[in-house]
């Protein structure tokens, strides 16, 4: 059904179609003119037929009377059989006379001669009869009325022959000047319709050619870059109209495909300039770490000098501290992209340690791991800081019982990690400007002991490319604060 | 947008081309097929066929009248299924008034219609042959009444001599004497226009002051009618005063001699005719009155007569047609709507 509608707008078939009904004009107006030429012709043939008749009538009674005169002279049968020859020829010819009275001259003339040549050939016949019977006074006094007879027939015919002739003539003029009227319109029509044709191929080729001009105008757009152009109108259902629809939706793929180049290219770009930042967050931590360090390799044997000095003395707890700090401080010296969060955990004890010693076990601290959540892997330097935090801005100051726990759980595919201690409290402009977008880079100064929140906040989001990632809950002052961390939980199977 | 409006532009432009071709070229076929027809109809005339084909014959001096008479029998005829025909009237051989009727009963017409001549015998015979052959014969103006025609219709030559009598009374002087001289035709229709005489002659008896005097004009070509009345006027010792035509081509002959040799005012024309020249004579004061015939009613009572006989076998034996005075007094009539 589509393919038969299709074939019915296409080009080739509305060419066919006025082609085909020029020609179909052309030849049904050449028909019609070569018909009535035709007749025309016939008719032509036919105005003198009459007159032919009755020349041949007058010949053949001229005949009829002279064989018969010559019988009547000597009687020679050879000149009686032409007599009858030409008596049956003239009879012939007497059928196509008219024989009804009716309102034409010429048609009564001819049927007056039809009757009196009835009369003239029952005359010479009895002429020819009455010499057979050798009766000479009837065959005389017959023979001498054949003679008048024939007068008046000869003058009827002669006449008739002269005003047919004359009208005839008038006729044929007239069929003549319908020829010529003819001859005239066959030009006319051939000319319109010549100027026809040459209307409709141009207004078929118009019609073909307007829409391809304007494709073409449009593909010019295209290549000189301008992409965005409205959709081609498809105002024919033929070939142009398929070829307009097949560049409209080829401009509109180019324009998806660039645009997801595009989308690509950003993607890209995003990823690269998250991977600097963690790059440049990394190296922003370890600077910030390393600036209060000297030389650690030199601080890492000069430590395990003291502890083995300690161990020799039997100072088993010097051993202890001392051995500890050594492994907080090589652990900063590593350089992993991801750490399990044992390990984390573990820099964790090593500071509380040291903090414990130093600070006589003013501060109690205590962890809760739910097992199995100890291979979770997670950036490195996450953890410290925010207990380092909780040291310093949290329980320092007051004078109750300091406490700082840690503890691990999963929870809906989620690894929780809750920092919490017991000290001041954190304002909540402090919480908001910590969640605020502002650099962690530009906040370091701020956090002038060490690693700051933001600067872990901002490392995590970046490392699992998603912004909730920690949350930090404090009631109030002097309500201590709860710092959570929210990590995806991966098993540790990846290898970040 | 201008390229657009240029292309609605040149498809009204092609459209409208289109249409004003078609339309010629209809045209152009309708005007050519009504020409065809129109020659086809040339070619094949239709014609309307009748029950009776009469024949008229007359001889051929009396002319203009026996057209106008034969116009009016045809026209009549023609409403009755039947048609007239003047025999031999394309003819050239100049054919007798016999030859003629000869012919007519040759060509089996239903009926003639013929300008009578009781002079004539062999017409007479032929008048009989006819009969014999179931032809019926018509006489008109002139009578062949030896023979066995059927009808005759003409004027009552009677009153036409009273009416034209009446007319030469008032012409004539009232105290003076008054030359009358009466033309007559001694070849044809001798017998009416002696009875016409004997009806002028009536109305005079009591007039002693008018002098009528008779004139056969025995041609019967139109120049030897006109050479006999030019000597009347020219070469009679005396001079008539009114000139008295019993038929109409004297009456023609006599007005166009007295008006070239300049005799209008001496000499009085009246007459028989009918035709405009005549009228307009009279209009004119050149002739002072004629008496005509009512050339339709003829032309009737002839048709009826034919028909009647065709139809009963038999038929009246005279028709008589009414006749007028025209003089200048009543001549518009006739001049608007020549009778």
């Amino acid at each position: 059904m589509k393919s038969r509608r299709n074939f019915y707008n296409s080009i080739s078939f509305r060419l066919v179609t006025i082609f085909t009904s020029v020609m179909f004009i052309i030849m049904i107006v050449n028909i019609y003119i070569y018909l009535n030429v035709n007749r025309i012709v016939d008719n032509m043939n036919t105005v003198y037929d009459k007159n032919f008749v009755l020349n041949n009538m007058y010949q053949e009674l001229q005949q009829i009377q002279g064989r018969m005169t010559e019988y009547l002279e000597n009687k020679n049968t050879d000149v009686m059989e032409e007599y009858y020859k030409h008596a049956q020829n003239y009879e012939q010819y007497l059928d196509e006379l008219n024989q009804e009275t009716v309102d034409d001259k010429n048609l009564l003339m001819e049927k007056n001669i039809y009757n009196i040549s009835l009369e003239y050939l029952k005359v010479t016949e009895n002429s020819i009869d009455y010499k057979r019977g050798r009766n000479i006074v009837k065959y005389r006094i017959s023979y001498d009325r054949t003679t008048v007879l024939c007068g008046y027939l000869l003058d009827y015919i002669d006449q008739l022959n002269n005003s047919l002739f004359i009208s005839s003539s008038t006729d044929y003029q007239t069929l003549m000047d319908v020829l010529r009227q003819t001859q005239r319109l066959s030009v006319g029509l051939l000319l319109i319709a010549i100027i026809l044709t040459i209307m409709l191929i141009m207004f078929a080729t118009n019609k073909i050619t307007s829409p391809l001009k304007k494709l073409a105008k449009f593909a010019n757009e295209i290549a000189g870059g301008n992409l965005d152009i409205e959709p081609v109108e498809i105002s024919t259902k033929d070939e142009v109209g398929i070829v307009t629809n097949a560049f409209n939706k080829m401009l509109s793929s180019i324009r998806e495909y660039i645009e997801q180049i595009k989308e690509n290219m950003e993607r890209e770009r995003v990823l690269k300039e998250k991977e600097l930042l963690m790059d440049t967050h990394l190296k922003e931590a370890r600077l910030n770490y390393l600036r209060a360090q000297v030389d650690p390799h030199f601080l890492f044997n000069t430590l395990n000098a003291g502890a083995q000095l300690a161990m020799m003395e039997d100072a088993d707890r010097t051993y202890n501290y001392i051995q500890n700090v050594a492994q907080f401080y090589r652990y900063n010296v590593r350089n992993n992209k991801a750490v399990s969060l044992k390990e984390e955990i573990n820099l964790v004890d090593n500071y509380m340690y040291i903090i414990g010693v130093r600070y006589s076990g003013d501060i109690h601290y205590s962890k809760r791991i739910e097992e199995g959540l100890d291979s979770v892997t997670v950036p490195p330097m996450i953890l410290q800081p925010i207990v380092e935090n909780s040291v310093k801005h949290g329980v320092m100051d007051t004078d109750w019982q300091k406490e700082i726990s840690v503890s691990v759980w999963l929870k809906e595919d989620n690894v929780y990690i809750k920092v919490h201690d017991n000290g001041v409290g954190i304002s909540e402009d402090v919480i908001e400007s910590i969640f605020s977008s502002e650099s962690a880079v530009t906040s370091t100064e701020e956090d002038s002991n060490g690693v700051g929140l933001k600067n872990v906040l901002n490392r995590l989001r970046l490392f699992y490319g998603k912004d909730d990632v920690m949350d930090i809950i404090s009631e109030g002052p002097d309500k201590g604060t709860d710092i959570i961390l929210i990590i995806p939980y991966d098993d540790g199977g990846s290898d970040v | 947008m201008i390229k657009s409006r240029y292309n609605k532009l040149l498809e009204v432009l092609i459209y409208t081309v289109i249409i004003i071709l078609v339309i010629i070229t209809v045209i152009n076929l309708v005007v050519f097929n009504y020409s065809i027809s129109d020659s086809d109809n040339n070619e094949k005339k239709v014609y309307h066929s009748y029950k009776y084909h009469f024949g008229m014959v007359y001889s051929n001096s009396s002319g203009n009248k026996w057209k106008e008479i034969y116009n009016a029998a045809n026209e009549y005829a023609m409403q009755n299924d039947a048609y007239v025909e003047i025999i031999g009237e394309n003819i050239k051989q100049n054919y007798s008034k016999e030859d003629l009727f000869r012919i007519a009963m040759l060509s089996g017409v239903d009926g003639i219609i013929v300008e009578g001549d009781e002079k004539s015998d062999e017409l007479n015979i032929l008048i009989n042959e006819a009969y014999e052959s179931d032809i019926p014969v018509v006489t008109v103006m002139t009578d062949a009444s030896e023979s066995k025609r059927s009808s005759f219709v003409g004027l009552g030559s009677y009153d036409v001599g009273k009416q034209l009598g009446g007319q030469m009374i008032n012409l004539s002087k009232k105290n003076d004497e008054t030359h009358v001289m009466v033309l007559m035709n001694s070849t044809n229709g001798y017998q009416e226009q002696h009875t016409m005489y004997q009806a002028i002659a009536e109305s005079i008896s009591a007039k002693d002051n008018i002098l009528v005097d008779t004139w056969l004009v025995s041609n019967d070509n139109e120049f030897g009618v006109d050479e006999e009345v030019r000597d009347i006027i020219l070469n009679l010792r005396e001079e008539p005063d009114i000139m008295i035509c019993l038929s109409d081509n004297i009456t023609e002959s006599a007005y166009q001699q007295v008006v070239e040799y300049n005799k209008v005012s001496s000499i009085d024309i009246i007459g028989l005719a009918s035709s405009e020249i005549v009228y307009d004579a009279i209009n004119k004061n050149l002739i002072d009155g004629v008496v005509s015939f009512d050339k339709k009613m003829m032309g009737n009572n002839i048709v009826d007569a034919l028909l009647e006989y065709k139809n009963n076998g038999y038929v009246n034996e005279y028709y008589m047609v009414d006749t007028n005075l025209v003089t200048k007094s009543n001549v518009g009539r006739y001049l608007n709507n020549e009778e």
